[in-house]
Parts: C-alpha cells; structure tokens; sequence
C-alpha cells in the first residue's frame, strides 16, 4: 500500500466518521488526525516500510467495515463499533 | 662478478621506477577527487533543502491538522454538550477534551521526528563529504609514493604512518566509511513496493 493509498483509507474512514453522532463524531475525528500526525511527521521516514506493513486481507476488511459504517440502517452502536476496528487497524499499522 | 654485483642496485631501482602514465593518471586522479568532492557537496546541500522543504510542509499540514481538530473540540463542546442529558455531559467533555489533546501531543512528537532526520541527513551529508575528502587524502599520499619512487618520507609526512600498507588501510577504512554512510541515506529515501 502506498502512502497515498494509506492517506486515501483515511479519509474514507473521516468521511465515514461524519455520520457519527456527537460527539463520537469529533472524538472520532481526533482520532483520525492524530494518525495523519503521525504520517506527516513521517515524511523523512521510511514511510514505505510501514505502509507493507499493511496486508492485502487488512485493506479488503477495511473497505467492508468502513462501507458499514456508512450503512443509514446500522444501529449507531454498530457504526461507532466498526469505525473503532477500522481505526484499531490503522494505528496497529502507523503507530 | 664484482662488476655484475655492483650494477645490481641499478637494476633494481629501475625495476620499481614507476611508469611516467601511472605518475600522470595518479596525478589527474587528485582533479578527479576535487571535482567529485564538488560535486558530493552540491548534491549534498541540494538534499538538505529538499528534505528541509519537506519537513516545513510536513509541518504546515500538522499544524494545519492540530487548528481544524481543536476547533471541532471546542465547537462541539459549545454547541453538543449542553444539549446532552446533564448526567452524561461531564463524562462527555472529558472525553472530548482528551481526544482534542492528543493530536497536539502527536504534533510536537511528530515534528521532533521530522527534526531528528533532518539532521541525520545533514550529518550523514557532511559526513560523506568528509569520507571523500579523505579519499584525495590517501590519492595525495599515493600520487606522492608514485612519483618520488622513494616511499617513505612523503608518505609518512601525509598520513602520519608509514609505508604504503598505511594507504591501503587508510583507502580501505575510507571507503567502508563512505558505504556505510552511503548506505544510511539511501535507506532514509528508500521507497518499497
């Protein structure tokens, strides 16, 4: 995955934060930021080696949890439960 | 027999005479070095500024991302909290407040990072440089041996040690010197699939 890819991840999970109820949605968000943080700081780094860090199975999973938690029908619990193993997988990654 | 022991010597001497092409690629060898310690020293400081650039616009996106992110937190304890039930809202505020901390925690950790290898790259740069600039050292040395066909005396002026066993370890030390640094900063931009 390339760095691009990462930041792109990211920002679905941001976007997918914004359906959040408050105020999940803004310690969501921080959440959020803190990893874009630490992927800018990052810049003079081997930035390369962390994102292989990420498996092909990570990314797919990622895709499919963060679509449910943009799914209207979820229960808000689900949502914030979904958004957080999203999450959960990045910053095993980042951090 | 006395006269062929007495031409002995001479034979000898001329044996070890270095050859005028030697002398004449050793010599243009020192340019050489001038010439590629130039060029180390300018590719050298083109590479701080880019990784310098690099790091103040890394920096401009933290800072960019620590404003936004304290905003949100202080909007959503204005505008959501007091709408919460009054037995949840101090719990709420704390964990608001707490997540609106982190990213600044993570900024200062970040651009210290950032820092950190901006100055390994600086150092590694100059250090290169200086592994070069030993190199002409040893060729100076070399250049030295070669043309006086005496070794010794300007070898051991040059280096501080004598012989040319000196130059070889000095070339050698040099030059695992100079991959090793070379090898540090091609893993600094290293980009893997």
């Amino acid at each position: 995955m390339t760095k691009e890819e990462l930041l792109a991840q990211i920002n679905l999970l941001d976007t997918a934060a914004a359906i959040l109820p408050e105020p999940e949605k803004t310690i969501a968000r921080s959440d959020i930021s803190v990893l874009r943080i630490r992927l800018s700081g990052m810049a003079l780094d081997e930035v390369a080696a962390v994102m292989s860090k990420l498996t092909a199975p990570d990314i797919a999973d990622m895709k499919v949890r963060i679509a449910a938690v943009n799914n209207v029908n979820s229960a808000q619990a689900t949502r914030v439960d979904l958004f957080n193993r999203v999450l959960g997988t990045l910053i095993s990654v980042i951090v | 027999m006395l006269r062929l022991t007495a031409c002995l010597p001479f034979v000898l001497l001329a044996a070890c005479a270095t050859p005028p092409e030697v002398k004449t690629l050793s010599s243009a060898q020192i340019g050489y070095f001038d010439v590629a310690i130039g060029a180390v020293s300018t590719e050298g400081q083109a590479l701080v500024l880019a990784a310098d650039a690099i790091r103040k616009q890394a920096e401009v996106t933290i800072d960019a991302e620590v404003a936004r992110t304290q905003a949100e937190v202080a909007n959503t304890l204005a505008t959501t909290i007091p709408n919460l039930p009054a037995a949840d809202r101090a719990a709420a505020a704390t964990r608001l407040l707490a997540s609106g901390a982190a990213p600044a925690v993570e900024a200062t950790a970040s651009k210290a990072r950032l820092q950190a290898r901006l100055d390994l790259i600086r150092t590694r740069t100059q250090d290169l440089n200086r592994a070069i600039e030993g190199m002409k050292d040893v060729q100076v040395a070399l250049d030295a041996y070669l043309s006086s066909d005496q070794a010794g005396a300007n070898v051991s002026a040059l280096l501080g040690s004598p012989g040319a066993q000196a130059l070889l370890v000095k070339a050698g030390l040099t030059m695992a010197q100079a991959k090793a640094i070379s090898a540090d900063l091609l893993n600094l931009f290293a980009v893997r699939p």
